[in-house]
């Protein structure tokens, strides 16, 4: 019997640190651990005892890709915690600083990210060496996001505008007026990228998903929602921890998540698309029509198309929101603390994010709950890997560990909010 | 967010580890100063927006941490377009945003280089939680600051 193995130490295009080791004996994947090795960050700990109106800018810090996720997920969960409901501009004000992020994020990760695996480069430089007018476009698409986060968050992360209640300032009409020629722009250019993206082409695929995201009568979710699945889930967000639990696993520093009595699920792009195709604004729909994916996508490498086609849908979202804008009496609501729970979720770039918080009278919290979306995705990417290496046992190592890598960044994981490298290694023993 | 100024002070590094912090520090101070058609800015994201910060400038001042193994507070002066930089000073200290080498290369491939780029370098020595610098990199800090804001008064 013999044994290979094939290590890569750093894979840098995923934003955190981690490992995955996937052993093949006798033509069967018989192991895989995606680990992730960050120690863990005590956020939930430390909140205690702290007011709830810090929450938004404490749980910003966990991401430097999507605080506004954490700011919008934690103040929505204080806000239900007191029973208070912040609607009107304020809401949309909400929804458009969040489109900002999204534009940044998918950006970020079609272009510098994962595009590299489907075109045969090593890192985006190479990209740009090789293309420079296409990466120029999207590094001024993703300063449109960064822009719209720095007008409405004050800076283009860990925002300092945004609270429990609404914000500190809001923007006038004609400051939100001067971002209008550059979505316009943006809106364009990132119809260019789902054609772009369409071209790209993709390993043959689909696994049978249990599909997680907020879905929203009116709109494409993203700040609000009920919770759903394509098997069957439709409930409250308070219900949340109901229907999915969180397991320690040995060879991760991070837990994992699974609907409850069932199994791995996903969630982010794949997951929302699938499940709100109906919501997505008529451009971005034609665009998916028009780039071949229907209304249904079951394949996590075209990722990158639907990553693009919610880029169309942020600017699409964002032009909308200031068109209708009407600046509100007051930059925030009152919001009295009462001794309660609360529960908050918003779709993050990469998934769905829930916050829960227990507070005093006082408004001192008395216990915190996050989940981040890739905590969730971690099973799911364990299964894909499962599936994709047996699928694949005929390619040659050096590819196979290619492919297997291009699977996790499938994903955009953010484990971050943990770690900075991933060391990959597949060890194939033979008769 | 246009480029209308001739000179951009860019800070990199994170003003809560410590030492990291000595690159926000001095263009704080640099900011103070309020000296015409300068530009500050301290890119807090992924680093792509440095490159976008430097377009069409005349010159662009960056500041970022070193950890090379000198002396604390060791004041490095390059001008990366002009010579070469050995590679242990200006690492990424992190995954998440680029390194100050990367980010030339990336400015290079896409034609977006300032007129002149000059890189200040400070060996920390601390990297730890909090935004307490040790006593020779805050000395340094102070004698960059006036370095850079002579250099551009006298220009």
């Amino acid at each position: 019997m013999k044994s290979k193995t094939i290590k890569v130490d750093y894979l840098a295009r995923v934003e955190g640190e981690g490992q995955l080791l996937v052993k093949i004996k006798k033509d069967k994947v018989t192991e895989v651990q995606f680990s992730i090795i960050e120690p863990p960050r005590f956020f939930e700990a430390f909140l205690r005892g702290r007011k709830f109106t810090e929450a938004p800018d404490i749980t910003a810090r966990i991401c430097g890709i999507c605080p506004i996720a954490y700011q919008m997920s934690s103040a929505q969960a204080m806000e239900q915690a007191c029973g208070v409901k912040v609607e009107g501009a304020l809401r949309q004000l909400r929804r458009l600083i969040y489109c900002g992020e999204w534009i940044e994020s998918h950006v970020l990760h079609i272009y510098l990210l994962h595009a590299p695996d489907f075109l045969g480069y090593e890192d985006a430089l190479q990209i740009a060496r090789d293309h420079p007018v296409v990466v120029e476009k999207a590094l001024k698409l993703k300063k449109v996001g960064n822009d719209l986060m720095i007008l409405l968050g004050g800076r283009e992360i860990h925002s300092i505008n945004p609270r429990v209640g609404g914000f500190y300032r809001v923007p006038t009409r004609a400051e939100l007026n001067e971002m209008v020629p550059a979505l316009e722009w943006a809106l364009e250019f990132s119809l260019e990228t789902v054609k772009w993206a369409a071209t790209l082409s993709f390993p043959d695929f689909e696994r049978d998903y249990e599909l997680v995201s907020l879905r929203h009568p009116d709109e494409y979710p993203i700040t609000e929602g009920r919770i759903v699945s394509n098997k069957g889930i439709d409930i409250e967000v308070s219900q949340f921890l109901d229907y999915f639990e969180e397991e320690h696993i040995p060879h991760s520093t991070s837990l994992h998540a699974r609907v409850k009595a069932r199994a791995d699920y996903l969630t982010g792009p794949l997951a929302r698309y699938n499940n709100c195709y109906e919501q997505l604004p008529e451009v971005a729909r034609k665009a998916a029509e028009d780039a071949g994916v229907g209304p249904k996508c079951l394949n996590p490498f075209k990722s990158i198309i639907v990553r693009a086609v919610e880029t169309v849908t942020a600017c699409h979202e964002a032009l909308r929101i200031i068109e209708g804008y009407e600046e509100p009496a007051q930059p925030c609501i009152d919001v009295p603390p009462r001794e309660g729970v609360g529960h908050g979720c918003t779709e993050a770039p990469r998934g769905t994010l829930y916050h829960r918080y227990q507070i005093d009278g006082d408004g001192f919290i008395k216990n915190a709950r996050i989940i981040p979306p890739t905590s969730q995705n971690q099973k799911a990417i364990e299964v894909d890997l499962y599936g994709f290496a047996e699928k694949n046992l005929h390619l040659t190592q050096e590819k196979l560990t290619w492919q297997c890598e291009q699977m996790i960044r499938n994903y955009d994981p953010c484990i971050s909010c943990s770690c900075h490298f991933l060391n990959l290694a597949i060890e194939c023993e033979e008769a | 967010m246009g480029n209308s100024a001739a000179y951009v002070v860019i800070g990199l590094g994170n003003e809560f580890r410590g030492d990291d912090g000595c690159g926000p520090a001095v263009a704080r101070r640099i900011d103070r100063l309020r000296l015409p058609g300068v530009r500050v800015v301290q890119p807090l994201a992924d680093g792509t927006g440095t490159v976008t910060s430097w377009r069409g400038t005349e010159a662009a001042f960056v500041i970022d941490s070193v950890r090379s193994g000198s002396a604390p507070g060791t004041i490095f002066h390059f001008e990366p377009l002009l010579e070469a930089v050995p590679e242990n000073v200006f690492r990424p200290a992190t995954t998440h945003r680029l390194g100050l080498t990367q980010i030339v290369q990336l400015a290079q491939a896409l034609g977006q280089l300032p007129g002149r780029l000059i890189a200040y370098g400070i060996e920390g020595a601390s990297y730890d939680h909090g935004n307490a610098m040790t006593e020779a990199v805050a000395r340094a800090v102070e004698e960059v600051s006036g370095l850079i804001a002579a250099e551009i008064r006298g220009s």
